[in-house]
């Protein structure tokens, strides 16, 4: 089989997946890309990884979003909600890491400022509460569980402040 | 002052009425009432700092809203989530290769009957159109076929819809039909499913719209100002860089532009192997190269060493110089090969358990 391309030619099939390959190995792109793997897919995945969660299967679940982490490392949303699984599984550190991660991938990100925000706030931290003002601003419709909850918890710890202030005057 | 006392006030002097923010926030968010109850029971007892205030206020709270984190996926708004997967077009699922013939065939068609003064088209299909298309006996088969198909596909007719300016107006133009033909026409062969490339769409987390196709599950809110604007997001991957030799492209610097070398071509336009198989092999393959590589400096080593036994001092020197050198190439060359290594193995175990467990899942979600 003759498999020269003429330098004048569209690239072919071949040298596409090529290109692929060279562009992983240079660090370029992901294993996402490199396998061609879309978002539609990885979203398909992380409703079944969503799902498993919800039924407390957290193995099961922490298996397919670190796989999705693992296949594109720039997907905010899959470290957070590895993140809630991590959290699940009281493996607490690697759930500030994965929400970390997600937040220094999109800052804005709700899900992972919501719970890293109440982690740390738990653990004596008070940079949380900064955590969920800002993932308070970022879903102030409470669109996302993780949003509603921080907007519930900033509530709590207001009406707590009001409590106190007004005790420390009277 | 305390920082209660400063918190305290704002929320006073900015939300108040306090109780009414509460109890708003309570009805809105799903905050149960019984959390500013506990809270102020708690208070006597708070006498703490800010973190110990906080930290209680907040265990009370998560404790009434019943529990740990939610799972949820959100992708990031502004199309950022899609940074790091394969390419796709116009944000539409073409699983079955049938969107595409839908979409030729009615841009063929509608492009016609507009010509010819058809009630049916006016450079303008509506859902009314589709409807009528799809039940009309005069129209063509594969013309009510391709209807039907935007009929039973409505985030897909949405994305179709707003192919040409990101916004879904119920009405799908001539121009909408010949970017999407575009669109999908780009995607190399081996992208599969063609996804995403505009804003995401959805109405939160992780939801399904009416199809029932995995592939049209939109998560996260659409046009959600106050998040996604993460363009400026410094991005950092960990996808590790290993081996680059036998990747240079001449002088074309960009990786896009390269022709497969001769040495690989035939495992990439082997029809028998899939993507999978053929990505596999060509790391193989390179890893191998490394290994090459390995012995070879190793030969050096073992020659250099066996000639130094008859040198002079002076040569002798020369030569040790010589050996460092190599050791450090064969340093490098065995870092690299253990790198290449475990990033194969590491992204084969993890695509393969993933893949595992989504197919045996995919259908329950």
């Amino acid at each position: 089989m003759d498999t020269t391309t003429p330098d004048n030619a569209a690239p072919s099939e071949a040298d596409e997946l090529w290109n692929r390959i060279k562009g992983f190995l240079k660090g370029e792109l992901t294993p996402a890309e490199l396998e061609g793997m879309t978002w539609e897919q990885a979203a398909a995945i992380a409703e079944a990884g969503c799902e498993l969660a919800e039924s407390g299967r957290l193995e099961e679940a922490r298996v397919l979003f670190e796989g999705l982490v693992e296949m594109n490392p720039r997907d905010a949303a899959a470290h957070a909600a590895l993140g809630t699984v991590y959290q699940k599984l009281t493996l607490l550190p690697d759930a500030l890491r994965a929400y970390s991660t997600a937040i220094a991938l999109d800052p804005l990100h709700p899900v992972a400022l919501a719970h890293r925000g109440e982690l740390r706030l738990r653990s004596g931290d008070d940079e949380g509460y900064g955590d969920l003002q800002s993932a308070v601003a970022s879903d102030p419709k409470g669109e996302t569980a993780a949003g509603a909850r921080a907007a519930a918890q900033i509530a709590a710890i207001a009406q707590t402040s009001v409590s106190r202030s007004e005790a420390e005057q009277g | 002052m305390s920082i209660f006392s400063t918190i305290g006030k704002v929320a006073q002097g900015l939300l108040n009425p306090m109780g009414a923010v509460i109890d708003l926030a309570g009805s809105a968010l799903g905050l149960p009432a019984g959390v500013k109850n506990v809270a102020k029971v708690g208070l006597g007892a708070v006498t703490g700092n800010f973190a110990t205030v906080a930290s209680g206020a907040v265990g009370l709270a998560s404790s009434a809203l019943k529990g740990d984190a939610k799972t949820e996926y959100q992708p990031s708004a502004g199309g950022s989530s899609l940074r790091g997967y394969a390419p796709s077009a116009a944000g539409v699922s073409n699983p079955d290769g049938k969107l595409r013939d839908a979409v030729s065939t009615l841009q063929v068609y509608f492009n016609d009957v507009d010509k010819l003064g058809s009630p049916l088209g006016r450079g303008l299909i509506s859902k009314g159109d589709l409807v009528q298309a799809a039940k009309s006996s005069k129209v063509p088969p594969q013309v009510r076929e391709a209807a039907r198909y935007l009929l039973d596909h409505p985030a897909t007719r949405d994305l179709v819809d707003s192919a040409k300016n990101g916004k879904v107006d119920g009405l799908i133009s001539m121009k909408d039909l010949d970017l999407v033909l575009r669109q999908l026409d780009r995607q190399p062969p081996w992208s599969g499913p063609v996804g995403h490339g505009g804003p995401v769409h959805g109405n939160g987390p992780c939801r399904k719209v009416d199809n029932p196709s995995p592939r049209d599950i939109h998560c996260g809110p659409t046009d959600r100002k106050p998040y996604g604007h993460s363009d400026s997001n410094t991005i950092t991957t960990t996808t590790t860089t290993t081996t680059t030799s036998g990747l240079s492209c001449g002088d074309n610097k960009k990786s896009s532009g390269c022709r497969a070398p001769d040495s690989f071509k035939s495992i990439l336009n082997n029809p028998n192997l899939s993507t999978e198989e053929k990505i596999q092999a060509v790391l193989a393959q390179i890893a191998d190269g490394a290994d090459k590589e390995i012995l070879d400096v190793m030969d050096q080593m073992s020659d250099l060493s066996s000639r130094k036994a008859g040198m002079s001092k002076e040569d002798g020197a020369k030569t040790d110089s010589s050996m460092e050198q190599l050791q450090l190439r064969l340093q490098k060359l065995t870092e690299r090969r253990k790198q290449m290594f475990e990033l194969m193995s590491n992204i084969s175990n993890k695509y393969n358990e993933m893949s595992n467990h989504a197919i045996q899942n995919l259908g329950k979600a």
